[in-house]
């Protein structure tokens, strides 16, 4: 077992408790933060969807619309998985497209040949970058 | 499953009955959307630096011995490492008298214990992720298999949820392992719980964090190059270092993720 480099202090209880209740001031403000923002995210103006979109499920072709399962709102995340790929992505393209934006031609050059050419044959990755 | 306008006419028209943003054309949706992005980036780099203070938290000894039930008998808290460096012990209620008893756990641990994400990733970072509870182990293992969870959870048999302040109240309590010493290192409750739940979430609350090279930590830390130690949740065992194929991919990939994030349009 591997001991760490740095001695790192170690503390009695009551400064142990004082330096935790001293970040936690932090911790709090962090949250209010993070509340802030999502209410200015509900604040964010709509852009109205006009396009059709048709999707492939287990039940057959299914709209945008469909996606939504009667509810009203909805959440879409692009897992990297398409024809070529094993396995879906570890991780790594996910990040590049957030839900709800669009993916860049010029990221796309980026992405080494061997997966360019497997993300090539992906419908739904060229859909992405046509709306762009 | 059904369709919108089933589900719609169940609802009455299926209009919203409340103000809604503006509806604006693509160009101002980006524009507004663009204006947001720089807090969110801003959210993000407090979080990162709040992770970081984290790490530069004092230890507390921990020289109280424990004693837990588990699957498999008595355990201390150093069994609960797994001969990992790190721990963090959830303190879920599970137990008579509290609501659901003896079905289910709270409903708020529950809905925790539901978004725990896959534990092979934080395991691969030297970090155990446990349950504890006060209920017995036959009632745990029945609650485990009826819910899908698959967490190490373990039987509170003293003092532990007292001296960790987790007797009234759910919270995350953190522990670092150095050879057979243990220390605590940092405790999360209270809305601070209600982010647990991903492998980041998980790291950024314990000592040695992420472990990956951009991260501010004290000198001597150990970090290794974000990406690369990624894997599939079923593939850590069998390679365990990075498919060199799987390297050149997320070179590629960071690459542009930087170029994306230089450019201020990435989150």
């Amino acid at each position: 077992m591997q001991t760490l480099e740095t001695e790192h202090a170690v503390v009695s209880e009551a400064e142990w408790t004082r330096a935790r209740v001293e970040l936690l001031k932090k911790e709090k403000e962090m949250t209010r933060l993070r509340d802030e923002l999502s209410r200015q995210r509900r604040e964010l103006p709509w852009r109205k969807v006009e396009k059709e979109y048709v999707f492939d499920t287990p039940e057959g072709q299914k709209t945008l619309a469909d996606l939504f399962a009667g509810r009203s709102q909805l959440i879409v995340k692009h897992f990297m998985f398409g024809p070529g790929w094993k396995e879906g992505c570890v991780g790594v393209f996910g990040p590049l497209i957030a839900p709800s934006r669009i993916l860049r031609k010029d990221l796309l050059d980026l992405v080494v040949e061997p997966v360019k050419a497997a993300l090539e044959k992906e419908r739904a990755w060229f859909l992405l970058l046509e709306s762009s | 499953m059904a369709t919108s306008k089933e589900r719609d006419k169940e609802h009455g028209t299926g209009h919203l009955a409340m103000n809604t943003p503006p509806i604006v054309s693509q160009q101002e949706w980006e524009a507004a959307h663009q204006q947001l992005l720089v807090k969110e980036k801003a959210l993000t780099r407090s979080r990162d630096a709040l992770a970081a203070e984290r790490r530069r938290m004092p230890w507390l000894a921990v020289d109280k011995k424990y004693e837990f039930d588990g699957p498999k008998g008595k355990v201390g808290l150093l069994d609960l490492f797994e001969g990992r460096r790190q721990l963090i012990v959830y303190r879920a209620f599970f137990e008579p008298g509290v609501f659901g008893w003896p079905e289910h756990a709270c409903r708020g641990c529950s809905l925790g214990a539901d978004q725990v994400a896959h534990l092979a990733h934080l395991n691969a970072r030297d970090t155990t992720l446990a349950y504890a509870s006060r209920a017995q182990q036959a009632d745990i293992a029945r609650l485990k298999a009826r819910m899908g969870w698959e967490m190490p959870w373990y039987t509170i048999t003293d003092s532990f949820d007292t001296d960790f302040g987790v007797d009234e109240y759910h919270g995350h309590n953190v522990f670092f392992r150095d050879g057979e010493r243990v220390f605590r290192t940092y405790f999360i409750n209270w809305r601070g719980d209600e982010a647990m739940g991903t492998t980041w979430s998980y790291l950024d609350i314990t000592p040695l964090g992420r472990q990956e090279t951009w991260e501010d930590s004290p000198k001597g830390y150990p970090q290794t190059p974000p990406y690369k130690w990624w894997n599939w949740h079923d593939n850590y065992n069998a390679e365990a270092s990075p498919d060199p194929k799987w390297v050149q991919v997320s070179d590629a990939g960071e690459a542009a993720f930087r170029k994306h994030d230089a450019e201020a349009t990435g989150d």
